[in-house]
Formats: C-alpha cells, sequence, structure tokens
C-alpha cells in the first residue's frame, strides 16, 4: 500500500486504524481515532519529510508522546511507505519490530520512544532547542495526551521551552477528556483547566484552542506555525476519544480495549483470516524461543500473583481498617472496582503522576493514615524512585506499594512496560524495604504476618509487592 | 487609624482604641524584633558552623518569625495535646538554620541542640532530618518533594481539630527554585478538588537559586496566573511585611473557601544584611568572624 502524501484523507485514516485494531486485536484504539485529523493534516500538508528517505536531515520531526495511540500513526507511514507492510501485518507478534507503543525505528520515521507518559514533550524541547542552537530550519511537533499532561515532566519542560524561545517547536495537545481511567475533570485537570494553564506558559497569538476534529481549524493553526511562527505554539485540540466508533466514544472502558471483544462488526473478515495465519505462525517460532532460552522468566510469570489476587488479598484488611487509603496511578480496571464502588472515599485516582502519587503516600503516612499504591512497576520503580527512596524509606513509612506487570508481563506494550526483573534489582538497593515476589498463597501468607507485626511495637516496614 | 479615632466623640471609646492601636503597635514591634532575633540567631549559626545557605536562611526569617509567632498551633511535644499541633514542613530544607533559629527563638529547641548542627556527631544537619527533633516533620533537601507530602498530610488530617477548636493546618514553605521540579505541579494539580482550605503553601521569592536568577532560567512566572489556573487561592505578598502575610493568612483561614492557599512572598535574598541582599553568592559563602561582626553592625 502506498499512497501520495496529497491523497491521505482523514476518512482513510480512520478505518485504516480500525481495521489495523480488529486484525490485530489491538486495544488502543480509542486513543488512536481522537487524533487521526491532528495527524493527517499534519502529514499532508505540513511535515517536511522526503518519501524516498526517512532519515533525510532536513525532515521536520514528529514526537508522538502519547505513544499508546499510535494506530492512526502507523497507518499513515505505512500508506506513505515509510513502514513496509510486513512489519505492519505482523504487529502484535513476538518478533515484530512494531510495537504496542512507539518505539524509536529511524528507519520508519518514528523519532522517539515514548508510551511511558511525559517523556515526549522534554526530548521534543530537547531537539527543538538543538536545532534552533545549529541554526538549522527544521521544525519539531509533539502530540501529548491531555492526561498524560498531569505528568510533572511536562511543566518543566515548558518552563525550558519557553526560556528558550522555541518558536520551532509546536505542541499539540490531544485533549479528548478522557485518561484509561476516568474523565480527567475527576482527577483534577478538566480540559478547561489544561487550557487556562497552558494559555499562562506562551506568548500571546502562540494559542490555539480548537476542534481537533475540524479540519480547517487545524489547518489556521498549522499554517500560522509552519509559516509565521512568533514564539513557542500549542494547540488544545478539543477531540473525542474513539471518535468514529459509536459504541467507544467517550468511553472511558474501551481506552484499551479492541470493540470487537464486545460484538463490534467489522467487515473485512478476509483480512483477519489472513493475519491469523501470519500470527499463530510466528507464535509458534516465538514459543520455541522462549523455551530455550526463557525458562525461568517463564516459570515465574506463570507463578507470580496477578494484580487481582494481590488486592483480594489485602481487601479485607483494606475493609475492615478506616484508616487505609488507596492511590491509584490511572489504571486498574476489573481489579480495583469494588475498592472504588465501596470504599469511594478513601480511594483516590491520583492520575498519571508517580512522583507526587509517593510523595503524597509518605505524607499521608506521616499524618496518621496507612496509604497502598498501585502503579505501573517501571513507572512506580524508575520514575518515583527518589520519592521511593526518601520520602518512603529513609522515613521508614509502612507504604504498601503494588507494582503491576512484572517480569515483562505486559510486553505486548513494549520496552516502556516492562524492565525484566530489574525493579528488583533497584529496590533491593533500599535497605528498609521489604521486596514481596510470591504467588497467591506466598503473598497471602505475608499480609497476615505483615498486618500481625503491626499490633506489636516495631512500626511496619515499606513493603513492595510485585504483580503480573 | 488616627483619623478614625479623632472622630470619636465618646471618651470612652477613645481610650478603648488607643489601647488596641497600642497593642497592635506592641505586637508589631514584638514581631520586629523576633525576626531581628531569629536574624542574628541564624547568622551566629553560620558563623559558628561556617556552613553555607546563609542568604537562603536570612530571605525567610520574617516567614518564619510569623508562621511560629502567630499563625501555628504548637504544643511541646511534652504535653498531650502535642498530637493535635499544626503542622509545618519546611522543603526548601536548606534554609534549615532559619527553622532551627525560629524553633530556639520560640522556646522549641535548646541552646546545647542548635550548637550541635553541622558539626560532626552534632545533633542537627545542614538538611532537616526528622529523626533530630520532635519539631522537625520531614526529612527533606531534595527539593520538590514537600508540597506532594503536604497534600497528604493535610488530606490525612481533614476533620481533626486542635485543642483551639480549628482545623488542625498543614504549612508548607517551599523555594522559588524549586518550583520548577514537576512534582510541585503534579501535586498543585491535584490539591484543589480535595477541600484542603487548611493546606497553606508559601513560596519564598527571592529569584536567585543554586546558579542564576530563576526568572531568567525558565518562565516561571507569572507564578500567580498558574497558580489561580491549577484551581488554588492565590495572593502575592512583600515577605518581609510579617503584618500583611498575616492579614493575608488569616482572611484565607476565616474564609469559607475549599481551595489551598498559595500566597508567594516576594523577598530579598540575603534580607537584612547590606553586603548579602539579592548577591547569588551568599547561596555558598562562609560566615567568617570579620563577616559575623559586619553583618551584626548592618542589622543593628
Amino acid at each position: 500500500m502506498k499512497l501520495k502524501r496529497e491523497n491521505l484523507t482523514s476518512q482513510f485514516v480512520r478505518e485504516e486504524s480500525i481495521a489495523f485494531s480488529c486484525r490485530h486485536n489491538a486495544g488502543h484504539l480509542a486513543p488512536s481515532l481522537s487524533s487521526v485529523e491532528i495527524l493527517t493534516i499534519l502529514f499532508r500538508e505540513f511535515l517536511h519529510f522526503n518519501t524516498e528517505n526517512p532519515r533525510d536531515l532536513s525532515r521536520d520531526r514528529l514526537v508522538f508522546s502519547k505513544g499508546h495511540g499510535c494506530y492512526a500513526y502507523y497507518v499513515i507511514l505505512n500508506a506513505l511507505g515509510f513502514i513496509p507492510d510486513d512489519v505492519f501485518y505482523s504487529f502484535g507478534t513476538e518478533s515484530s519490530v512494531l510495537k504496542g507503543c512507539v518505539s524509536y525505528t529511524p528507519e520508519f520515521m518514528l523519532e522517539a520512544s515514548t508510551g511511558s507518559l511525559g517523556h515526549g514533550l522534554p526530548i521534543a524541547v530537547g531537539m527543538a532547542q538543538s536545532f534552533k542552537m545549529q541554526g538549522k530550519s527544521n521544525k519539531v511537533v509533539c502530540i501529548i495526551g491531555d492526561g498524560e499532561m498531569q505528568e510533572g515532566s511536562n511543566f518543566e519542560a515548558l518552563a525550558s521551552a519557553y526560556r528558550f524561545k522555541l518558536d520551532n517547536l509546536l505542541i499539540i495537545i490531544d485533549a479528548n477528556d478522557l485518561s484509561a481511567m476516568d474523565r480527567l475533570e475527576h482527577i483534577g485537570l478538566p480540559n478547561d483547566t489544561l487550557s487556562r494553564i497552558l494559555r499562562a506558559y506562551v506568548d500571546e497569538g502562540c494559542f490555539y484552542d480548537i476542534n481537533g476534529h475540524n479540519e480547517n481549524a487545524l489547518r489556521k493553526a498549522y499554517k500560522h506555525f509552519f509559516e509565521d511562527s512568533k514564539g513557542l505554539s500549542i494547540i488544545i485540540a478539543r477531540t473525542i476519544k474513539g471518535k468514529g466508533v459509536a459504541m467507544i466514544e467517550s468511553n472511558a472502558k474501551y481506552h484499551y480495549r479492541c470493540p470487537l471483544q464486545d460484538g463490534f462488526v467489522w467487515q473485512d473478515k478476509a483480512k483477519v483470516k489472513l493475519i491469523e495465519c501470519q500470527t499463530s505462525h510466528t507464535a509458534t517460532a516465538t514459543h520455541i524461543h522462549l523455551n530455550t532460552h526463557k525458562n525461568i522468566t517463564m516459570s515465574k510469570i506463570q507463578s507470580l500473583a496477578t494484580k487481582k489476587q494481590v488486592m483480594d488479598a489485602l481487601y479485607p484488611y483494606f475493609a475492615s481498617d478506616e484508616k487505609m487509603v488507596l492511590l491509584v496511578g490511572d489504571m486498574g480496571f476489573a481489579v480495583l472496582d469494588s475498592y472504588f464502588i465501596q470504599f469511594s472515599h478513601r480511594v483516590f485516582n491520583v492520575g498519571i503522576a508517580e512522583q507526587a502519587m509517593v510523595g503524597m503516600a509518605a505524607g499521608m503516612y506521616l499524618g496518621g493514615l496507612k496509604p497502598i499504591i498501585y502503579a505501573q512497576i517501571p513507572f512506580l520503580s524508575m520514575r518515583a524512585y527518589e520519592q521511593i527512596r526518601y520520602d518512603v524509606c529513609e522515613h521508614s513509612l509502612g507504604v504498601i506499594m503494588v507494582g503491576v506487570g512484572a517480569d515483562n508481563y505486559f510486553k505486548a506494550l513494549g520496552r516502556s512496560h516492562c524492565m525484566d526483573s530489574d525493579d528488583i534489582r533497584l529496590m533491593e538497593i533500599l535497605p528498609q524495604l521489604q521486596i514481596v515476589s510470591l504467588d497467591e498463597n506466598g503473598v497471602k501468607m505475608t499480609l497476615t504476618q505483615y498486618f500481625d507485626s503491626k499490633n506489636l511495637s516495631s512500626p511496619p516496614p515499606p513493603l513492595y509487592i510485585r504483580s503480573i | 487609624m488616627f483619623g478614625h479615632i479623632t472622630m470619636q466623640k465618646n471618651p470612652q471609646h477613645f481610650v478603648l482604641q488607643i489601647s488596641i492601636l497600642m497593642l497592635v503597635c506592641l505586637r508589631r514591634c514584638r514581631m520586629y524584633n523576633a525576626a531581628l532575633d531569629i536574624r542574628k540567631e541564624i547568622l551566629s549559626i553560620a558563623n559558628r558552623a561556617k556552613s553555607p545557605h546563609i542568604g537562603s536562611a536570612l530571605s525567610c526569617a520574617d516567614i518564619l518569625t510569623l508562621i511560629y509567632g502567630e499563625i501555628l498551633y504548637l504544643p511541646y511535644a511534652s504535653e498531650s495535646e502535642f498530637k493535635n499541633r499544626d503542622i509545618f514542613l519546611l522543603s526548601k530544607a536548606h534554609s534549615a538554620m532559619a527553622l532551627y533559629a525560629s524553633l530556639h527563638h520560640y522556646g522549641y529547641m535548646s541552646k546545647e541542640q542548635i550548637e550541635g548542627y553541622y558539626c560532626n556527631g552534632g545533633t542537627l544537619p545542614a538538611h532537616t532530618d526528622k529523626t533530630s527533633s520532635p519539631y522537625i516533620e520531614m526529612s527533606a533537601g531534595s527539593l520538590g518533594h514537600g508540597l506532594p507530602i503536604a497534600v497528604g498530610m493535610a488530606m490525612s488530617i481533614i476533620g481533626q481539630k486542635n485543642a483551639q477548636g480549628h482545623q488542625r493546618k498543614v504549612v508548607v514553605l517551599m523555594g522559588d527554585g524549586e518550583v520548577q521540579e514537576g512534582s510541585v505541579w503534579e501535586a498543585a494539580m491535584f490539591a484543589p478538588k480535595q477541600n484542603l482550605a487548611h493546606l497553606i503553601v508559601l513560596i519564598d521569592r527571592n529569584d536567585l537559586q543554586g546558579y542564576g536568577r530563576a526568572s531568567e532560567l525558565l518562565s516561571y512566572e507569572p507564578l500567580e496566573q498558574k497558580w489561580s489556573a491549577f484551581g488554588w487561592e492565590c495572593k502575592r505578598v512583600d515577605g518581609h511585611n510579617i503584618e500583611l502575610m498575616k492579614e493575608s493568612i488569616m482572611t484565607h483561614c476565616l474564609s469559607d473557601t475549599n481551595k489551598p492557599l498559595a500566597l508567594i512572598c516576594d523577598t530579598i535574598k540575603g534580607k537584612g544584611v547590606g553586603f548579602m541582599e539579592d548577591k547569588l553568592e551568599w547561596h555558598y559563602y562562609l560566615v567568617s568572624d570579620e563577616v559575623y561582626h559586619n553583618a551584626l553592625k548592618e542589622l543593628r
């Protein structure tokens, strides 16, 4: 499939993105559909690139920071010939170069690895500043999700971007008002607030708050940036998550769920079959590979307690102790439902802000509560490592941290979401911390002991429970 | 105020008002003297220990004088009411000298403790350590940690009253350089929705951080607009005018808002000692005996 850039249409990209998701039973369809127009107009009319050479030095750079919602992005790159068909259709298999979250592959014009949120903007600011310093005219565009704007790193980067007067940087917020779990207004950053905040970061005339599905509005804003930029530019593109597929539109349930699973009828069955053959073929190959090299990891994955088992084991303690609070890093569908329903007054979705989540948990413990943290392992153990070391461990606070996705459980999502068992090595450095990496029964027994010892005089240690 | 008094016909009222005025003056005078004493103590500590960060400590001396003198409800640790105290967190913990000097001035720390500052085998480190005293609420020194912790603390004490029947407060003092840390904004985003009117954030805006002017390094201004945009109640005051700061905080505490307060206090780094004022180098320079004596002269 190869298309001239001027023939790209939003309709085509949207249909192909849906097909892509259905073909591979891939979950992040809704976040991909909200940025269809944003990407299409950008690639069709404005971004400077060379279809013959993806590494052309004069190309503009697109940093796709909401790395999970990448299907429309992949579809466009495939249509323009940057991502070859065999790679494109083998998405989702173990051996595939194309990952569930954007992974740095310059030959496909994938400019930066993203997927761990809040990483794209600092990278884009660095790129833009380096072009500026070298006197180059390349432009940098960074597309960020609105949920992602909860990450403090974005605000660290924004301050620098303004200071460097980066008139070659365009920041687009795909404001679909939904993060993985919830409406953003419930977490603390509704789009209107976000718009007000970002306005304070740029000069007059460089800020656009527009409908992100309106091609003309997008075109006008892009034109202003690409042809007559006065400074750091920000577009708040108000979009609808899942735009185009009625059953998933603005529905938080479908952040990571292919609508096929719920009876969505997708026409193109022939393609599915073709791909099924391909997938099963590669899957066997991988299986062998795993058996020979990764035996230990495999068995570990199977025996580790699942997140549901861990949270269920914690539930009775949580239910009987009004002092326990749960802080959630914007995840936990199906696993934490009962917590959210039964104890809404002491369960908080803190949003995508791991550093602050750990800091706040420390504060809560110091203030007399008993917090539990629930977050993905890489973002908890690495992004908030300093807070874990200093705020929790150096104070020896009995904060319970539940890490989800141990031992590459989320490998389909790419390297951003998995770190082998390196989290153990990181956490081992902290002498106060107890690490629990056990199966369901092991976790239950540990918790019994842990909560027993609380009745004794010694304060409980911080606990790190790994789960898949 | 004088104009108002002369208009009163009733001599009883006149006497009453005069006495109120004298009380206010007395109090103002007392706060002024307290701030002066604390500044002297800071200089003496810095001179004895030969430790850096004198500029940062002097810049927040008035703020700390106010907080410990008028704002916090803080019984001694030996009293049973101590558990219902108000909480103060010094997030810009490199100004620990100012904290120790204030605690000493108001009788929470002994002379011996202060003398163990910044020396081998001593009692008080240059950045705060929670275990060193019951009045030190958190270990700090890595910037950007104070606000998230304060938000957590404030959430955990919602509804708890101190002996005076007021909601327990959490007050946190941050530096303006520190406001660049992303964790600050993560917490700032989260707090306004949680009914934390008893959370008060003070920003010591002296516009000089470790290696430059904050306003030149980054575009963190307009600070007021940013905090307001995040949903905070935000005010900007002269951080050396104790009366004004007190009025802003009191107005907030007495109002029925459910938003937390961010008070941006415009200060001068090294305030009080002319040759240190607004000079970057006094973030690091040590206070030698000669400097100490010259500085004391300037303070008077």
